[in-house]
């Protein structure tokens, strides 16, 4: 039953497209079962910085007893994103449409606050620089000078206010080649050819992090899948929909399908936990788009990580030495929450030779990457993130691996600047060195 | 909130002394901070916002809190987690919510008196796990312990799973530390396993809803951690059989620990968020751990599994180990808010009836969710008595829901009938205060008033929770 009062309610104080859905909203119980489970909620204590208190909020504003305030737009950003309330959340709560719809409020609105240079700066970001994997291409050859040169030693970026300040001790070496000049725009297969599949390469992975894609496509080459990967496909969509401009995500999904079906794929695989999350988001994304909706279901039902396509097609192909490593796993939250893997990783690295995986606590706990939050909260993501190495300190290992671009820079981050003589990589850069 | 110009000019004063008092952090004002400390757990509820949230951090500014709320006449609210499922932490008009998560430190785990020390913040279950390292027991275990507060499991006398073998939250308290409404500090019990030194003070604060005091430091009484434990699933293809097991058992002379009945919109609904392998088709299934000595436990699972053959279960099986065991509890804690997934609004009922009237108390609700033609799932403690009828529906439906509120008074009554209470564990609040004269009489009901004018003669703490003055 809907009375009129009820779809009123559906739109209330939020003034933009895409409100949270009163519908969704109203299934939360306010158990508070999600609060143990909140990194942010752990830090202050506060119900505003909890799941169930962001929730409150929402319901607030559809109905009218509060508006898309300050104050509301910093309790929903002080959110990670990290998706455990999900995972904790018994009646089901779709967390992450929420708070990405309530994001989009809040920057509609800011977008009208804010000086025109900023929100131009912006867009060229999320329209140009990040767009794509092949944005930061430019930017390339000065970054490497610049660590070349070791300019980067005197930490000139504090100096910048606001949230781009300290990024260069949070930048990873740069590597020589990008992804996509690495490996061309096919991989073959090692025969017999088992299958084939596309690969999504990322906007930051691409150039900051290749030797992840290089990785990937190596392992799937190794084990008879070709790997097609189109020059003009772009980011996945996860930044933009994450800080609240879901057009911009809808119009890279769009893209996306198009390329990939053009490539002839059915299975598109991406190595970054928050990229193949927000891959099986485009039929959610889409689903008021008549023309590309049953194309995104589609699309989005063949996506995967690269740890659930791999343990799909268990065992793994022979020839690995052994590696002798002691490693420990910690779990990306679009991984673990986000798409409920959490067997598979693990059951990848033991089947490796000669690696001893030893559970890292608290692994299903926020690193503080969360996108970009480590860059607007800088001091809250460091502190997620000293209790990460806290545990990690304790144990007695030669690995951190992880599984996604974002926890990947910030956990390298944490280890240097903790002088941990740990190495940060990602699983499949494991299993692509043991193949050698 | 207050349009009186004199009102308002009171207000600003009373702000101004709370943020001496304690530091402007930590008395929150803001329209948003009021919003999210509007509610607790209860459903259906109009959110009612305080005129402001403050966290003391320490026993002295209770003490002075209460001084000024007692001389201004503000209606205190306490506050742990926001779990409470009657309304009993819900915010009143022109109120101020006082947050007890700053107090939240175990201050002595005694392994010679077997006894702990803590404020009321810390949660429940980082007491369950500290002392268990102990070598040490705190049994109780409310569905909500991995969030809640010790303090508001005091203040409603929580139960749990365990309520069976070991008693509820309050047969472990031996002492407490409580402010009275004047700021005076009231110390009651010790660490003495026999007191009989005057009244039993501390009984008269467990269960009071946060209408008599504020509960400073308790006084907890610990067990030693039991030898093992061995858990059995039985299923069923109907809840009576169900029902009449837990009858048998108890019979029987067994006293396992937990005693868990669901019927089958519970069985699917948290196998739904669990994913845990749990047969959806199952009419009923009994959840069911005794623990002890090994030799102990090994004779009492196999005589329970004789008695729940014998009332037809579909089958029976013993957890493998304790993990499973483990996944199989925390499964039935999330029950309530599980079934929020087929529908958003579910009133939960807390009737108890003595245990050999389970069978009949379970028919009896069947029979008035036919009547009234409203879906009532069913789970709870039957072990120790204590159902959990759930109302299923949207609080949008106004009609629908009015059907379920009425189902509900008349399953109030029968279980009255049945010499049973309206709430075995989670409190009278405001949910259930407009019922409870039913249940205790006049006099019980007189008696309890004096108790609380005599305590808080401005009528302060928490005004309107169990009964209006």
């Amino acid at each position: 039953m809907k009375t009129d009062a009820s779809k009123l309610l559906q739109i209330g104080n939020y003034i933009f497209e895409d409100a949270p859905s009163y519908d969704e909203l109203v299934h939360c119980m306010r158990c508070g079962f999600c609060l143990p489970t909140c990194p942010t909620f752990s830090l202050t204590k506060m119900e505003i910085s909890s799941p169930r208190g962001r929730l409150a909020l929402m319901r607030a504003v559809s109905e009218q007893q509060a508006e898309v305030s300050i104050e509301f737009a910093e309790a929903m950003n002080f959110c990670l994103g990290c998706l455990a309330c999900q995972t904790a959340c018994p009646a089901g709560v779709p967390f992450g449409h929420l708070i990405e719809k309530a994001r989009q409020q809040v920057e509609n609105k800011q977008k009208t606050k804010r000086p025109h240079l900023l929100n131009i700066l912006r867009n060229l970001l999320v329209k140009k620089v990040l767009y794509g994997p092949h944005g930061l291409n430019p930017f390339m050859p000065f970054l490497r000078l610049y660590q070349a040169l070791h300019i980067d030693k005197l930490n000139l970026s504090r100096l910048i206010p606001g949230p781009m300040g300290g990024w260069e001790r949070m930048l990873p070496k740069v590597p020589l080649k990008s992804t996509h000049s690495s490996l061309g725009d096919f991989v073959a297969a090692i025969p017999p050819v088992r299958g084939r599949v596309g690969l999504l390469t990322g906007c930051i992975e691409n150039n900051l992090l290749s030797g992840m894609g290089i990785a990937t496509a190596n392992v799937l080459s190794k084990n008879g899948f070709e790997v097609v990967i189109p020059k003009n496909q772009v980011c996945c969509g996860a930044l933009p929909a994450h800080i609240g401009d879901l057009e911009i995500a809808r119009e890279q999904a769009r893209r996306n399908i198009e390329v990939f079906e053009a490539a002839g794929v059915e299975i598109v695989i991406s190595d970054a936990a928050g990229c193949s999350a927000q891959l099986k988001e485009y039929g959610h994304l889409l689903s008021e788009d008549p023309e590309y909706f049953e194309r995104a279901i589609r699309f989005s039902k063949n996506a995967q990580d690269i740890t659930e396509f791999l343990s799909e097609h268990f065992p793994l192909r022979k020839g690995m030495r052994s590696l002798n490593l002691r490693v420990t796993y910690d779990d990306p939250c679009h991984l673990i929450h986000g798409q409920g893997v959490y067997l598979q990783p693990r059951e990848l690295l033991i089947s490796i030779p000669g690696i001893e995986l030893i559970e890292l606590p608290e692994s299903s706990w926020c690193c503080g990457s969360a996108g970009t939050y480590n860059l607007t909260h800088t001091q809250t993501a460091n502190d997620l993130l000293k209790r990460k190495m806290d545990h990690l300190r304790k144990l007695d290992v030669d690995v951190l691996a992880t599984a996604n671009t974002g926890c990947y820079i910030q956990l390298a981050y944490g280890v240097s600047e903790q002088n941990l003589h740990i190495e940060v990589c990602h699983i499949v850069e494991l299993i692509s060195r043991a193949y050698k | 909130m207050l349009n009186n110009p004199s009102k308002r000019k009171e207000q600003d004063i009373i702000f101004s002394l709370l943020d001496d008092l304690m530091g402007s952090q930590y008395v929150l004002k803001s329209k948003e901070q009021m919003l999210v400390y509007a509610f607790d757990a209860t459903a259906p509820v109009t959110d009612q916002m305080p005129s402001a949230v403050v966290l003391p951090g320490n026993r002295d500014e209770i003490v002075e809190l209460l001084k000024i709320a007692n001389e201004y006449h503000i209606p205190i609210v306490p506050r742990g987690s926001g779990t409470g499922l009657a309304m009993g932490s819900t915010p009143l008009p022109g109120s101020i919510v006082v947050l007890m998560n700053r107090l939240n430190k175990i201050l002595e785990i005694d392994s010679a008196n077997l006894t702990a020390l803590v404020e009321p913040g810390v949660i429940t279950a980082e007491l369950a796990t500290a002392v268990e390292q102990e070598g040490l027991f705190y049994p109780p275990d409310p569905g909500s312990m991995s969030i809640s507060t010790l303090g508001g499991n005091v203040a409603v006398n929580a139960g749990g799973l365990r309520g069976l073998k070991y008693g509820v939250t309050g047969d472990f308290v031996t002492g407490l530390e409580v402010i009275l409404p004047t700021g005076d500090v009231l110390l009651t019990g010790n660490k003495c396993k026999k007191d009989v030194a005057g009244y039993n003070l501390s009984s008269l604060f467990i269960g009071s809803e946060g209408t008599l005091g504020i509960i400073t430091q308790i006084l907890l009484r610990l067990l030693p951690k039991p030898e093992t434990q061995r858990t059995a699933m039985a299923l069923f293809d109907d809840i009576q059989p169900a029902a009449q097991v837990v009858a048998d058992i108890i019979a029987a002379r067994i006293v396992p620990v937990t005693l868990e009945l669901l019927d089958n919109i519970c069985i699917q609904s948290v196998e739904a968020h669990a994913s845990l392998g749990l047969p959806v088709d199952a009419g009923a299934l009994l959840l069911i751990e005794v623990d002890g000595y090994h030799s102990q436990v090994d004779g009492e699972i196999e005589k329970i599994i004789h008695i729940c053959q014998s009332n037809k279960a579909t089958s029976v099986n013993v957890a493998k180990d304790q993990i499973h065991a483990n996944q199989l509890k925390a499964a039935r804690r999330t029950t309530l808010a599980a079934l929020a997934r087929r529908k958003p609004t579910t009133i939960l009922e807390d009737v108890t009836v003595p245990r050999d009237k389970i069978p009949e108390m379970v028919r009896k609700i069947r029979e008035i969710a036919q009547k009234y033609d409203v879906e009532i799932a069913i789970f709870g403690h039957a072990g120790d008595g204590n159902l959990h009828p759930t109302g299923m529906t949207d609080a949008r439906d106004t009609e629908e829901l009015s059907r379920v509120e009425t189902a509900f008074e008349e399953i109030y009554l029968a279980a009255l009938e049945l010499g049973g209470t309206i709430t075995g564990e989670h409190g009278i609040g405001i949910k259930k205060r407009h019922i409870l004269p039913k249940q205790v009489g006049e006099i019980g009901l007189d008696t309890m008033k004096s108790i609380k004018k005599s305590i808080d003669p401005n009528n302060i703490l928490n005004p309107g929770k169990v009964f209006e003055l």
